[in-house]
């Protein structure tokens, strides 16, 4: 009898037991960012613990992203739950909630206090057409880093400067120290590919759009015509130098780039060279494009989405919700790794406020912070990144003087607009 | 003969130079051509150096390697970026993943196809010309952009995160069957014929006769296999969800899609050892897979 | 060999010969089993879907040959064939021709150590990872840290020149740097094939008093015929299917400045992954591999392989 009955308890405890793990679900999540992972991975207790869930993070390589979200997803066996992936050129969104990879989440952001925080341009990169489609990682405001001594030892002090044009106009004397018919020292990098990097983040302050509030391409909009017309002038001046990821900080370090503009993730190129100890590093806003004009743009991010298909939207976008926006490891992540959360609420706080000395104490922070809450706003669409590609294919062609500024842009909005009868 | 001679003498004889016979002419062409193969491995060798130097050196221009004399330059060399290779990315896990792959890999596309070779060779079956040129037209397929249904098929058969997902593949190879098979023609049909009249299995006249007679190919197509499968990044990356079964290749574009910091240097390291490893099989098998390309038989 | 089946084909069908083929068809079906797998399943649903309007994960109506007329009215798609038979052409001529000097070159050197050595040397570059050769050759191109400027700058000739943005450079670069990765490949096998040639032939050559260059012309180019012959077709093959390193080579898709490096694969892989217009791509693929196919058969009979089957 005895027997028989610790046998039943047993099975019931088996039982219950079984119950409960059954309860626990897997949740996959595809990330593209190593950095990232790094920080879900150390959450992965805290998450799996208030959510009752089994988090599995699955490191996916850039290039192969979007091949492999779309086999999985045209297969339907093990679509992720969550992914988390680029802001830019990302290639899954569309304003046809029809067309687009992932969920739109209008009505869970709605109704979600935390996300009427996020400034409103950062959501403009995920807001294509009326649908919000992901949830920012950062806002990655961009402040202008520049290398005070070399600036100040060929005459010109940065911090007075207002407009881009007086910034290449003060270049001329940076880049005058020649050797073997190169310049020393340069004043910003630049790809030279088209609307990438410097040149993109540039033209977020100047106002002028590629896609007009429709989504049709605007390339030969005046505004635009004019800020191109005036960057192949700034090409002229000798103050851009090229640069790759591989060679960035050596550059910094050995004084040949003198200043860049740099969003928060890119701030710790300038480590090696300021613990060098050689040259004093400064940050400020960005010069003005005109005078009382935006001073900050934003470059690259990662946002967290929803793959059609997923069971439980609702469960996994509180998921979602709290590892990208919870307060107390927004200013965890902030202190690791200096990228700013895309909240207005938590800027307030002591961490943000603290004196960076890299930059002669200055609060960095703080500045990203002030800064971001003024980030210029840009009408972006389904063909945003396509367009912008065109653009690229007509830049290098004009750069190199072989068609006129007009020819360019006519091509440009032609190979847009081609686009948008497909 | 004065003491110099015969030092030279020995020298020559070490290396092998004993029966050169050689004019001024020849030598400096010799020393021209091993000029060109040094500049032409310029890339290599500069790989190689940038895995023992800081992030910084790396691209210094003029090279570093340059900068000083070389035996002053190479004192700065250090491990850590091997170190932090193997430890911090988890270099050593996908370097062994990617030799279990490449094995198995070869191993497979060596059995399955020399027995298509043997068949289409020593056998007749009806459609046997017309299968074979179907084979041949497969190498002209771009594999590259039929990812997603190549995807569903391996979803189906329940092989995705399985190493066999992307082994199995690798086996059809049509370029395998070709080299095989035009190895096999050359072998004279009497050895096959001779053992057939003594009442040997089709089997047993491949695993005992063909097989070891053209061991020759067989090292040539597991060269090229070897580099085919050692290097192969898109299917894998597809395929694969568990880190621990990420390839070499995968391995180095995740360490370069971290933008907060790349490890440059660690990119370098690891690139270089994933082009490492197939040098050193080409150059320990150097001489099968000449023989094996030659397709000759001695009897 | 091919006699006796040939003299068998003709006679006896009767069980003997098709317990025969049972056999054969049992040592050929693992290889056939996976290529059916593999392949022809997802060729036949490229195929499939070339004929639907297939958008990201719609899988779209049925459209007929509307893919197809697109695909051969579409300037972009001419482009890149262009650019890919350029790129081919280039690479042949490049290729091949020194390839073989050096493996006759290599071939005559009388000490066997260096050669394999020498042999190996131009062989390495064969066994890299596209993806590390991308990287090594965009630092060896950068206009202000790569190598090339800096030699150019030794030379005192202009040295900041980007080469990976002009796009007359494009080609002419992916050529250098597809020369520098094949050709070693090219040699190894000839140097294997040179070595297969009759050594009586050179001596009877000599008595007759022959000198270098006509031995060459006379005896050994003859000889190589099938050997040329077949690395001619699978260089061709294999060019007019160049991807990889224009991906990597150009990051962010954007296939060389100006599209300039925008091959027939890449225009598929740009169609299918950026514009994810499936159903478009596969058409495009299918007119691919058409064209290979067409250019394949015309070499073919061009060298005249045919004489060597069987």
């Amino acid at each position: 009898m005895k027997r028989v009955l610790s046998a039943l308890v047993l099975l019931t405890l088996v039982l219950s037991v079984a119950c409960t793990k059954r309860e626990k679900r897997s949740v996959t999540m595809w990330s593209f960012a190593a950095n990232n992972v790094e920080e879900w991975k150390k959450r992965k207790a805290d998450i799996d613990q208030k959510f009752n869930i089994d988090l599995q993070i699955e490191l996916v390589a850039q290039n192969a992203f979007v091949q492999k979200l779309q086999a999985v997803m045209m297969d339907g066996k093990g679509v992720p739950d969550m992914i988390e992936w680029m802001i830019e050129n990302n290639r899954i969104l569309n304003a046809d909630p029809e067309k687009s990879f992932v969920l739109p989440l209008d009505e869970f952001v709605n109704d979600s206090k935390a996300f009427k925080n996020v400034v409103p341009g950062r959501v403009a990169w995920v807001k294509y057409g009326e649908h919000t489609y992901g949830l920012p990682h950062d806002v990655h405001p961009v402040v202008l880093i520049y290398n005070d001594t070399l600036w100040k030892k060929a005459g010109v002090d940065v911090e007075k400067i207002e407009t881009w044009d007086q910034f290449f106009e003060e270049s001329k004397k940076l880049t005058a120290a020649k050797k073997g018919g190169k310049s020393v020292n340069y004043a910003l990098p630049s790809g030279n590919g088209g609307l990438g990097d410097t040149m993109f983040m540039i033209w977020q302050q100047t106002g002028s759009n590629i896609l007009a509030k429709d989504g049709k391409p605007s390339f030969t909009s005046p505004e635009f015509k004019e800020y191109v017309a005036k960057w192949l002038e700034w090409q002229k001046t000798g103050a851009f130098t090229m640069w790759d990821w591989g060679n960035f900080s050596a550059l910094l370090k050995n004084g040949t780039l003198c200043s860049y503009t740099s969003p928060d993730w890119w701030v710790s190129q300038v480590d090696a060279a300021a613990k060098d100890g050689k040259f004093q590093f400064k940050a400020r806003a960005l010069p003005a494009y005109k005078a009382g004009g935006p001073v900050t743009a934003s470059w690259g991010g990662s946002f967290l989405a929803i793959p059609k298909g997923t069971q439980d939207a609702e469960r996994i976008y509180e998921i979602m919700e709290y590892m990208q926006y919870d307060a107390s490891a927004i200013k965890v992540r902030f202190e690791e790794t200096g990228m700013l959360p895309p909240f207005s609420s938590v800027w307030d706080d002591e961490i943000f406020k603290k004196e960076d000395a890299r930059f002669g104490g200055l609060k960095l922070g703080e500045l990203q912070a002030n800064l971001a809450k003024k980030m210029p706003s840009v009408n972006t669409g389904d063909i945003f990144w396509d367009a912008l590609g065109d653009f690229g294919q007509q830049y290098t062609e004009l750069a190199s003087g072989k068609i006129s500024l007009d020819d360019a842009l006519k091509n440009a909005q032609e190979a847009a607009e081609k686009r948008i009868k497909k | 003969m004065s003491v110099r001679k015969k030092i030279a003498g020995t020298l020559l004889y070490r290396f092998g130079f004993r029966d050169a016979k050689l004019t001024v002419f020849e030598w400096l062409g010799i020393g021209f051509l091993c000029f060109i193969a040094l500049i032409y491995l310029y890339p290599l060798i500069w790989m190689c150096d940038s895995s023992f130097r800081p992030m910084f050196e790396i691209f210094n221009v003029p090279p570093a390697l340059f900068q000083k004399p070389i035996w002053q330059s190479v004192q700065s060399y250090s491990v850590s970026s091997y170190v932090s290779a193997f430890t911090t990315h988890n270099v050593g896990l996908a370097f062994f993943m990617s030799i279990f792959v490449t094995c198995a890999g070869i191993a497979l596309t060596l059995l399955v196809c020399s027995l298509c070779a043997y068949g289409f060779v020593y056998m007749d079956f009806p459609g046997r010309k017309i299968l074979f040129m179907v084979i041949l037209g497969t190498m002209m397929l771009p594999m590259a952009t039929m990812i997603a249904p190549a995807y569903r098929v391996i979803s189906k058969l329940g092989l995705v995160n399985n190493p066999l997902g992307i082994i199995l593949p690798y086996a059809m190879s049509a370029f395998g069957v070709f080299l095989l098979r035009q190895f096999y023609i050359r072998i004279p049909f009497s050895i096959v014929e001779s053992a057939r009249v003594d009442g040997a299995g089709h089997l047993k006249i491949w695993w005992n006769i063909i097989l070891p007679l053209s061991r020759p190919a067989l090292a040539a197509l597991a060269i090229v296999q070897f580099r085919v499968i050692w290097n192969d990044f898109l299917m894998p990356m597809i395929v694969l969800r568990s880190e621990h079964f990420f390839t070499l290749p995968i391995r180095i574009l995740l360490i370069d899609s971290i933008n907060y910091n790349k490890p440059y240097d660690v990119i370098i390291t690891a690139g270089f050892i994933t082009a490492l490893v197939p040098m050193i099989v080409f150059l320990i098998f150097q001489r099968h897979f000449i023989e094996g390309l030659t397709g000759g038989v001695k009897e | 060999m091919a006699d006796s089946v040939a003299q068998k084909k003709k006679h006896k069908h009767n069980k003997n010969y098709w317990r025969e083929a049972f056999s054969g068809y049992s040592l050929i079906a693992p290889f056939m089993l996976l290529l059916l797998i593999f392949s022809f399943y997802t060729f036949a649903y490229g195929f499939y879907q070339s004929f639907r309007s297939s958008q990201g994960l719609n899988p779209g109506d049925f459209i007929g040959l509307a893919n197809y007329k697109e695909v051969l009215s579409s300037p972009t798609f001419w482009k890149a064939v262009k650019n890919t038979f350029v790129f081919t052409g280039g690479c042949l001529i490049t290729q091949i021709p020194v390839a073989f000097v050096l493996a006759v070159i290599l071939n005559s050197l009388p000490l066997k150590r260096v050669q394999s050595a020498l042999r190996a040397a131009f062989f390495l570059p064969v066994l890299i990872n596209t993806v590390v050769i991308a990287l090594l050759f965009r630092m060896i191109f950068n206009p202000d840290q790569g190598i090339i400027n800096w030699i150019l700058g030794l030379l005192h000739l202009p040295n900041s020149y980007n080469f990976l943005m002009d796009s007359r450079l494009t080609m002419p670069l992916l050529i250098i740097v597809s020369f520098w990765q094949w050709t070693g490949f090219h040699m190894v096998y000839f140097v294997s094939q040179l070595q297969t040639i009759d050594p009586t032939l050179y001596e009877s050559a000599k008595i007759d008093g022959a000198g270098r260059v006509k031995t060459l012309l006379r005896i050994t180019v003859p000889m190589m015929r099938p050997a040329l012959t077949f690395v001619v077709v699978t260089s061709a093959i294999g060019g007019l299917q160049l991807f990889d390193l224009v991906f990597m080579l150009f990051p962010n898709a954007t296939y060389g400045p100006g599209g300039a490096g925008m091959t027939m694969i890449a225009h598929i892989y740009d169609q299918g992954f950026s514009s994810h217009r499936l159903g478009y791509a596969a058409a495009v693929g299918w007119v691919v591999f058409f064209i290979i196919f067409i250019f394949s058969l015309i070499q073919l009979k061009a060298f005249g392989f045919g004489s060597n089957d069987e």
